[in-house]
């Protein structure tokens, strides 16, 4: 029995036992909602214009209303359902509305899934329903609609130097459409004074966003409502931008900004770099809080009358962000005034980490403070809001919902850069803190030799359990994420062990390894980059093979050992990822291991041997991280007083940022012709080093204070941690060794491990019952309700394909959150 | 710019459908209490069809007999139709096989060499729990060899996806050529897969585990060597598992001791409460890193996690566009390449239509069976290009109340080059017919209905006029 069919027959039962009961609130029949928009229209509902929740009721192919103020259906005639406004194409995908500036009914337009027809609404008196179309498909032949949304006209077409006037009565709507082009309809109220219509016959604008032979697709668009002059468009392609001086187009990943005072179809553009493409975007003027400042209050940001400053915020291609990637990911905030990423206040990286928003983010939408404040606070009235996390109510000044795959409705604080935590961070009362949760020393079975950190508040002390190896490792909050490290000695590289190898000889008597095989066509599969520095192999690593069946080698030895004695650079044809020289291991206990080495530099090329590589010392690896670096014993003489790895004469291990910028390696990203690229020692050192900085970026600003709480301030003290500008390592700690004086030489893989927490609690809302599943949110929009009631403050619509619209403020409790269906 | 009038509201289309909703449930009432028929399936019509797939001229409809109205041992059916004619004709020399039939798949020498017996048709029965192989040069036939039983291993149960993996030629005398089928019903939801020697049918096939999870279906990469499968019943979990192939590799061994090495991808960290269901991966494009389409079931990932699995409902339905490339260390790293595409309740198969000119990236085929749509998915735009759902001025479901099964064939004048359509066909579970979508491959016009000989109704192959 399907779905509808169990559907169908639930409401006949339903029905059913309504006949005995009372009368009640028809649900929305929500299937799949796919898209949602407010406008102020007219409706059975409601006497005059009145605000209206319009939701794209993708599985039904129609459109259905609720009233933004009691967030009640408008229902049918027949009162037993809610209104419904079939569309003319099926699965309804985009929505957009917009006021057309003169006081009067807005503009709603629908647009359906692989559709570029624009569907009119009548929006102006009750008879709701769509009126109208324009297709696009006669100017952009085989186009679809990738995005859509209103922007004001100017008054006149072209008003440079920043003046902007918008006409009243006139609205445009702006489509992004495949094969990169861009489309632009002007809609106008009619001469009735009610209706409206598109201008012209209609007239169609579209322009190719495109240089030359170089186009891009903008996949989303955004419009800041404080500076309307720029359409703002999200791409995964690199945008190619003209040059003004007659030189080379030059491409920029990131955000096309599109000077719409010129007249429609002739938009110019610039770029604004994100250092990776994107796919959602969102615009905003607003106050940021000040470099230093912590404060709840107003007085974390600029103050007034200090000019706010434009943001772009733009959501980060997940295909090319990340640590492998020239930024992380999460939502980008970008400054139009320069075309870069807005600056770092920390002063530490070259730009300003994005908003880390844990799953990938879908949308980013942004709502203003509310027009009546819900109090006469200071804090309380524009250009200042109110957020609140579990923490507490902060103050801020631009508040965004971004909807993410992993179910959730997060919202940021963009006034300070961050979706703010539901638990403190810092304070040791909370679950969530920053912490070393747990750390043990694990030494080899039946060795009597064990690790340690030496113990920051006991000079000489080598900590091997308990809190004072819990304190041996040093953590940074808003740098350190939560993940389980291990320092092994001659630990295995990760993504390193039990592989399988080609070895062939390179002609001299020295064979050389590729990890690689062969594919079933003869294309070469699972390449592991050798010759790049992610691996993080070094000459004089410890090569493990499985040679039995090769001649010269042990028949019966599973392991032969062999060292990593020089890097190949790559072949395309027969070592794409490039190899490693073997040598000999010179190991007395093991001479066949050399006589192997030697067997295998004159054998014809080997193919399916498994193989491990270890590291020849120390290596830090973390479960989630991966390689992250080389620790070094510090001998007991040598540990220096210094205690903290900010500190000048620090002398322990430290994986922390370096400005990635200034480590030029030609190997990350890899070439697309790495066989031309030549990296010696020097460049493969520089090359880990940006490997590393990658791994070790700030991804959140701890703004929050120790506030009087005395364990706070007793682990963080201000002297070492001066949030929110706190820069330090993702972990730092001082290797000893039990008896180094005995045993210098631990047992391979005597190892230590510890358990970091990074103290993120994102906030988030989501509905109060458990009967509501939050699985994959599809668009939101916003409402200003507080005209209406005060204390319901600004507003959030969210809607979900499993079925639902949430609709929720940050600025009230979660247990205030409305669920429609 | 033209004006519309009023249409009928979903309430109306709901209130036609009605009668038919009843019809269903008046018919299942009255099945509860009868005998089954104890005739073997038909051969002119199809009943419940599943699995379909093109091998020349010829399209493939596996029947399933979903309501058991035949009988349970013979009543499916695999029937060819010619499509070569003017009009689409069932042959009568279809092959009955055992009810609930799954997937089927064509392996011919043309594409895999090794195969010297000729063309086959490998297709599964639930209800049988064993895999045929017809014959497909000249009529179809099931010979000596052709049944593949699974009842020598007890925990093998409902086979249903077919996966085709072929290595080398005959001629070289190192050909290989394996059918791999995956089981929806095993002690502990256990993702056991059967391997099966095609070169050699009378020998038992190996059988192994990929994890928990049932395998669903498959998908091979010939240039990796990596089988893909997607599976369900997987806990709170998504995991796309896919067997490293490449090399001489015995899958039934662990990967230290000689066997493959089995590596799996967990969707659910890219978006909770999937569970994957049909795969297809794209077409080469050089310069392009491969891609993999998977649809997705979305469940309440928070009831599942309180009751300990899959709630029995879904939330929606989605396909997922990942990246295949290799990462640093050489293993697979897909990555999401764009939001989950929307499609409906009831995603199924999927798949990837021919190699468009230009270079341009895949057009995909989805069905979405509770929701009666079939979506094409335009790989190069990121974005739906047609949906084929309810006529929006009848509510009449335009491919079939469940649309489910789906193939593809070529009609550019030199397969595989230039510009063109290609045609996908689509099986209407409920309704036992097939229809048919033209979809221009440069994306240049809309995909259309292609119509019956009379030109003005839609095609439905099955259907007696």
């Amino acid at each position: 029995m399907n779905r509808r069919l169990l559907a169908g027959l639930a409401l006949v039962l339903a029905g059913g036992a309504g006949c005995g009961g009372g009368g009640g609130t028809p649900g929305l029949g929500l299937s799949s909602p796919a898209a949602v928009a407010l406008f102020q229209g007219v409706t059975t509902k409601n006497a005059g214009l009145h605000p209206y929740v319009a939701v794209a009721n993708a599985g039904k192919d129609e459109l259905v209303l609720v009233d933004a103020v009691d967030d009640q259906p408008v229902l049918a005639p027949v009162i037993v359902r809610p209104l419904s406004i079939p569309v003319s194409e099926p699965r309804p995908a985009h929505l957009v509305a917009a006021s057309l500036g003169d006081g009067k009914a807005d503009l709603l337009v629908v647009v359906s899934a692989g559709s570029t027809v624009l569907q009119l609404v009548k929006t102006w008196d009750a008879d709701t329903r769509v009126v109208s179309e324009v297709d696009l498909s006669a100017a952009a032949g085989g186009a679809e609609v990738l995005a859509v949304i209103a922007a004001p006209v100017p008054v006149a077409p072209a008003q440079a130097g920043g003046a902007w006037t918008a006409a009243s009565g006139r609205v445009r709507i702006v489509a992004a459409l495949s094969g990169g082009r861009l489309a632009v309809v002007e809609y106008q109220r009619a001469a009735d004074g009610s209706a409206i219509e598109p201008v012209g016959a209609p007239d169609v604008h579209v322009q190719d966003l495109s240089v030359g032979t170089d186009r891009f697709d903008a996949v989303d668009l955004a419009v800041n409502p404080k500076d309307p002059r720029f359409v703002y468009a999200a791409s995964t392609d690199p945008i190619p931008v003209a040059s003004t001086t007659g030189g080379a187009t030059t491409f920029v990943l990131g955000v096309a900004a599109l000077d719409a005072t010129a007249a429609p179809g002739a938009w110019t553009w610039t770029a604004l770099s994100a250092r990776a493409p994107t796919t959602a975007v969102a615009a905003w003027r607003l106050q940021e809080r000040l470099p230093d400042s912590v404060a709840d209050d107003t007085t974390a940001f600029q103050a007034t009358p200090t000019t706010p400053v434009d943001r772009v915020y733009a959501a980060l291609d997940p295909a090319a962000c990340g640590a492998q990637f020239p930024i992380d990911c999460g939502v980008a905030v970008l400054d139009p005034a320069t075309g870069q990423l807005a600056a770092d206040p920390a002063g530490l990286m070259p730009y300003l980490p994005p908003i880390h928003v844990p799953g990938i983010p879908l949308r980013v939408t942004i709502t203003p403070p509310p027009a009546v404040a819900p109090s006469d606070a200071p804090q309380d009235v524009a250009p200042y809001m109110r957020i609140l996390p579990a923490t507490g109510a902060r103050t801020t000044t631009g508040v965004a919902a971004i909807l993410s795959s992993d179910g959730h409705v997060y919202f940021a604080d963009l006034g300070r850069w961050t979706v703010p935590n539901d638990a403190s961070m810092l304070r040791t009362s909370s679950s969530t803190r920053a912490a070393v949760t747990a750390a043990s020393t694990v030494p080899v079975t039946g060795a009597r030799q064990e690790l340690g950190l030496w113990d920051p508040d006991a000079p000489g002390v080598l900590a091997r359990s308990g809190t004072a190896l819990l304190r041996s490792v040093w953590i940074t909050p808003g740098f350190t994420p939560s993940d389980t490290w291990s320092v092994v000695y001659q630990g295995l590289l990760p993504g390193l062990s039990d592989r399988r190898a080609q070895v062939g000889s390179n002609g001299g008597g020295q064979p050389w390894l590729a990890i690689q095989t062969p594919g079933p066509a003869g294309a070469l599969t699972q390449v592991a980059r050798l010759y790049g520095p992610e691996l993080g192999v070094h000459a004089g690593d410890i090569v493990q093979l499985d040679t039995r069946g090769v001649a010269g080698c042990p028949a019966n030895e599973a392991l032969v050992e062999a060292r990593v004695a020089a890097f190949l650079a790559p072949d395309a044809a027969t070592r794409p990822g490039g190899a490693v020289a073997l040598g000999k291991l010179g190991d007395l206990a093991h001479p066949e291991w050399d006589d192997c080495v030697d067997a295998l530099g004159v054998s014809g090329v080997v193919s399916g041997l498994p193989v491990s590589i270890r590291a020849s010392g120390y290596v830090l690896v973390g479960t989630a991280t991966g390689y992250a670096g080389r620790p070094t014993l510090v001998q007991t003489p040598s540990v220096s007083a210094v205690r903290s790895p900010n500190a000048a004469g620090y002398d322990g291990f430290q994986l922390r940022y370096q400005g990635e910028d200034g480590l030029s390696c030609p190997l990350v990203p890899w070439p697309a012709n790495p066989s031309s690229v030549a990296c010696d020692d020097a460049c493969r050192a520089t090359c880990e080093q940006l490997v590393l900085a990658r791994k070790a970026r700030r991804f959140y600003f701890v703004t929050e204070a120790c506030a009087g709480f005395t364990d706070c301030i007793g682990t963080w003290p201000a002297a070492d941690f001066d949030f929110p500008k706190a820069n330090g390592p993702v972990v730092a700690f001082k290797l000893g060794l039990q008896n180094p004086t005995s045993i210098p030489t631990p047992p391979r893989d005597t190892s230590l491990t510890f358990t970091t927490r990074s103290g993120l609690s994102p906030a988030a809302r989501g509905p109060t019952s458990s009967a509501f599943a939050q699985i994959l949110p599809t668009a939101a929009t916003t409402f200003d309700r507080s005209p209406f009631k005060t204390n319901d403050g600004y507003r959030f619509y969210v809607t979900y394909s499993s079925g639902f619209v949430l609709d929720f403020s940050p600025s009230l409790a979660a247990n205030q959150t409305v669920t429609i269906q | 710019m033209r004006s519309i009038g009023p249409r009928p509201t979903p309430s109306v289309r709901a209130a036609t459908r009605t009668p038919t909703l009843l019809a269903i449930a008046i018919a299942i009432t009255i099945g509860c209490g009868s005998e089954p028929s104890r005739d073997p399936a038909p051969l002119d019509r199809f009943t419940f069809p599943v699995g379909l797939a093109l091998h020349g001229e010829d399209l493939l409809v596996v029947s399933s007999n979903f309501d058991l109205a035949f009988a349970s041992d013979d009543g499916g059916s695999l029937l060819r139709v010619t499509l070569g004619g003017a009009t689409p004709v069932i042959q009568p020399d279809g092959v009955r096989i055992g009810s609930f039939g799954g997937e089927v798949a064509v392996v011919d020498p043309a594409s895999c060499p090794a195969i010297v017996q000729g063309a086959k048709a490998l297709v599964t029965s639930r209800f049988a729990d064993r895999l045929y192989q017809v014959g497909l040069d000249g009529n179809l036939s099931c010979g000596a060899g052709c049944e593949v039983p699974f009842g020598f291993d007890g925990r093998l149960g409902d086979p249903y996806g077919v996966g085709v993996t072929c290595v080398g030629s005959a001629t070289g005398g190192d050909g290989r050529a394996r059918a791999w089928v995956g089981f929806l019903r095993t002690p502990l939801h256990d993702g056991l897969v059967a391997e099966v020697d095609l070169l050699n049918p009378a020998s038992t096939p190996t059988v192994f585990s990929m994890g928990t999870g049932n395998v669903q279906s498959f998908a091979y990469d010939a240039e990796t060597g990596r089988l893909f499968m997607t599976g369900v019943n997987t806990g709170l979990s998504a995991p796309l598992r896919w067997i490293e192939q490449a090399g001489t590799c015995d899958p039934s061994k662990a990967s230290t001791a000689g066997g493959c090495v089995i590596r799996s991808f967990d969707l659910w960290q890219l978006l909770r409460g999937a569970e994957l269901s049909g795969i297809a991966l794209s077409n080469p494009i050089p310069g392009l890193p491969r891609r993999v389409y998977l649809t997705a079931r979305l469940y309440d990932a928070d009831l599942a996690t309180t009751l300990g699995s899959r709630p029995g409902s879904d939330t929606g339905g989605v396909l997922l566009v990942l990246e295949l490339e290799e990462g640093a260390n050489g293993e697979l790293q897909p990555r999401l390449v764009s939001d989950p595409v929307k499609i409906g309740f009831g995603v199924g198969p999927v798949r990837v239509l021919p190699l468009r000119p230009g270079g341009l990236r895949d057009l995909v085929a989805v069905t979405a069976a509770d929701d009666g749509e079939l979506t094409v998915y335009d790989d190069e735009a990121g974005l739906v290009r047609d949906v084929f759902g309810r006529d929006p001025a009848t509510g009449v479901p335009v491919v079939g109340r469940a649309p489910f099964g789906l193939a593809v064939q070529d009609l550019r004048s030199t397969p595989g080059t230039g510009d063109g359509d290609a045609r996908v066909f689509v099986g209407a579970f409920t309704d036992g017919f097939v229809s048919a979508v033209d979809v221009p491959l440069s994306g240049s016009a809309a995909a259309k209905l292609v119509p019956a000989a009379d030109g003005k109704t839609p095609l439905r192959i099955g259907v007696t006029p």
